[in-house]
């Protein structure tokens, strides 16, 4: 099972956090990241594929695998209160999630949920 | 759990029905908050479990339910997106999505993080029985 996970600057701190407590359920899966994101992942010890930046054009990467049904899920912490210069980019992520049926969790509470049914 | 939010664009309404049903004995007993058309199809459906219609999407259904997430009357929202089209109250939708991140809402926007979501929600509960069970004396 292939998942990306990206988050925004406001939310990395929890992120950390959350992966921590996940890493059980997240060391055997195939992801790909964020630029920023993989780093985050990778100072846990955990190997990832790193696509570029959100700003600089990485949630359209991970939106073009959706696209090409490479990701079969996908975990986005947002930062609703967060201005993000590639909105447009963010809200195409969300959409074709959606136009894909692709399952998409937008905060953490839901990331936790989903994440005990996304299996290697 | 306190109460839930269900809305479903024209493509979906027969699938949330459908997913309702199929999830029946979950949602017995829990509260159903709809907006205004989901409300009228699903009653319509054969589904026979309690609703309450807020407004309809285009008349500030969102904003309702929107509203209910930051007081935290609302504990998980359904939303069955129909991204091929452009809704002329795509910002309604973006706000309350957007709430529902700000207050850590479990939200779903497509059928398949609506199953996982509902399946999720079972195991917990169930694991939660069984644990108490086992601390019990």
């Amino acid at each position: 099972m292939h998942i990306a996970v990206i988050a925004h600057d406001g939310t990395k701190d929890r992120l950390r956090g959350f992966i921590e407590a996940h890493i059980e359920q997240i060391k055997n899966l195939s992801i790909t990241c964020t630029r920023s994101t993989s780093k985050i992942l990778n100072d846990l010890g955990i190997e990832v594929e790193a696509v570029e930046s959100g700003p600089l054009g990485g949630d359209a990467q991970i939106a073009s695998k959706i696209v090409s049904k490479e990701i079969d899920g996908v975990l986005f912490l947002r930062d609703p209160l967060g201005k993000h210069p590639h909105e447009p980019d963010i809200n195409m992520l969300l959409r074709l999630c959606d136009v894909y049926q692709v399952p998409l969790a937008t905060n953490f509470k839901t990331a936790s949920i989903l994440l005990n049914h996304f299996n290697s | 759990m306190s109460k839930i939010a269900v809305i479903a664009h024209d493509k979906f309404k027969q699938d949330l029905l459908d997913f309702l049903i199929e999830k029946k004995s979950w949602f017995y007993g829990r509260e159903i908050f709809a907006t205004g058309r989901t409300a009228d199809f699903l009653e319509k459906g054969d589904l026979n479990l309690p609703l309450t219609h807020v407004k309809k999407g285009s008349e500030g259904g969102y904003l309702q339910i929107t509203e209910m997430i930051n007081t935290n009357d609302i504990g998980m929202v359904l939303f069955l997106r129909d991204a091929e089209i452009d809704q002329p109250y795509h910002q309604d939708i973006i706000g309350l999505l957007n709430a529902c991140d700000k207050n850590n809402i479990p939200v779903s926007t497509n059928q398949s993080a609506a199953e996982l979501l509902i399946i999720g929600k079972i195991r917990m509960e169930a694991a939660d029985k069984v644990s108490s069970r086992l601390n019990m004396d």
